[in-house]
């Protein structure tokens, strides 16, 4: 099976790998597994008041497709806003890929865990808002 | 069953008195297409041995000379026979067959699992790097955990109680963990 050539340099010099503070009011927290494969991801963002993702990080126990599919998702997010995030496919990760058609649910793993890091981000927001500041 | 071409009562997939074989079923059910009972409990060697029956029953080459569409089933019971016995020795996917009709879990979607058990394997994953003899006993133990469970699953339903309905999650689990186990060096 052929590999794209960007699909190899994200895999062999992943971009943001790491993780952020899961404490942190500012940091959305995704974990996601694979369950065809079994393989895990989290990926976390930081997110400023303005609602744009200063930072993004991750860490992939998988494939290398999943590995490229987070590596590049975080790539795109950095510095753009949660909507744009939200709107992210994993068929444009995929695409940007070229993922053959058997490693497609390797960008769905990315793909959700954005969502999962969004939900959370959210979820602490509307609890800060909830909490009564003294 | 009838013989579909002489009528003659059958006791196996080809009639013993024209040799005429029995069309294979479109949607087989693959312990019926190998005569078994549907169970979870089911030695290897049972498989093996009525895959073999039966593969001598509908083998091709018996039907050489027979018309093109019985050429045909034959071709086809054989994908089917082969399919049944790859899918029923393996208890896992044996397991995925019982419980929801398909050998393997969905791409997306399936059993939801607790964000606890997707953080344990996460935390283990991260630990294997340093401490992967105590990763492997912890994985170990959970896949310990989870076959009994199975096991406790099917028995009760072969005797009648209880459905399959938990069956998915915990074959889901066993996914990750087993995932887990074989990342670990040996
Ligand atoms: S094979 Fe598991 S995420 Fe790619
Ligand atoms: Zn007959």
């Amino acid at each position: 099976m052929a590999y794209s050539d960007k699909l190899i340099e994200h895999y062999e010099n992943p971009r943001n790998m790491g993780s952020l503070d899961k404490n942190a009011e500012d940091v959305g927290t995704g974990l996601v597994g694979a369950p065809a494969c079994g393989d895990v991801m989290k990926l976390q963002l930081k997110i400023n008041d303005d609602g744009i993702i200063e930072d993004a990080k991750f860490k992939t126990f998988g494939c290398g497709s999943a590995i490229a599919s987070s590596s590049l998702v975080t790539e795109m997010v950095k510095g753009k806003s949660i909507d744009f995030a939200e709107g992210i496919k994993n068929t444009m990760i995929a695409e940007e890929l070229a993922l053959p058609p058997v490693k497609i649910h390797c960008s769905v793993l990315a793909e959700d865990a954005i969502k999962a890091a969004i939900a959370d981000y959210r979820k602490k927001q509307a609890e800060r808002a909830a909490t009564p500041s003294e | 069953m009838i013989c579909w071409k002489c009528h003659e009562r059958l006791s196996s997939l080809r009639c013993a008195s024209c040799g005429a074989l029995v069309p294979p079923p479109a949607q087989p059910e693959l312990f019926g297409a190998l005569g078994l009972d549907r169970r979870y409990h089911v030695e290897a060697e049972a498989i093996d041995g009525a895959w073999r029956r039966r593969s001598k029953d509908t083998h091709p080459d018996r039907f050489a000379s027979a018309s093109a569409v019985e050429r045909r089933m034959a071709l086809q019971w054989t994908a089917t026979l082969n399919e049944a016995r790859r899918v029923l020795r393996d208890p896992v996917t044996r397991a995925w067959y019982l419980a929801t009709g398909k050998p393997h879990p969905a791409e997306s979607g399936g059993p939801k699992l607790s964000p606890e058990f997707l953080e344990e394997i996460f935390e283990l994953r991260m630990a294997a790097e340093d401490t992967p003899g105590a990763v492997r006993d912890t994985a170990a133990q959970l896949r310990a955990r989870l076959d009994a469970d199975l096991e406790d699953l099917f028995s009760r339903w072969e005797r009648g109680e209880g459905d399959l309905s938990p069956v998915p999650e915990r074959l889901s689990r066993l996914k990750y963990v087993d995932n887990l186990l074989r990342e670990l060096p040996a």
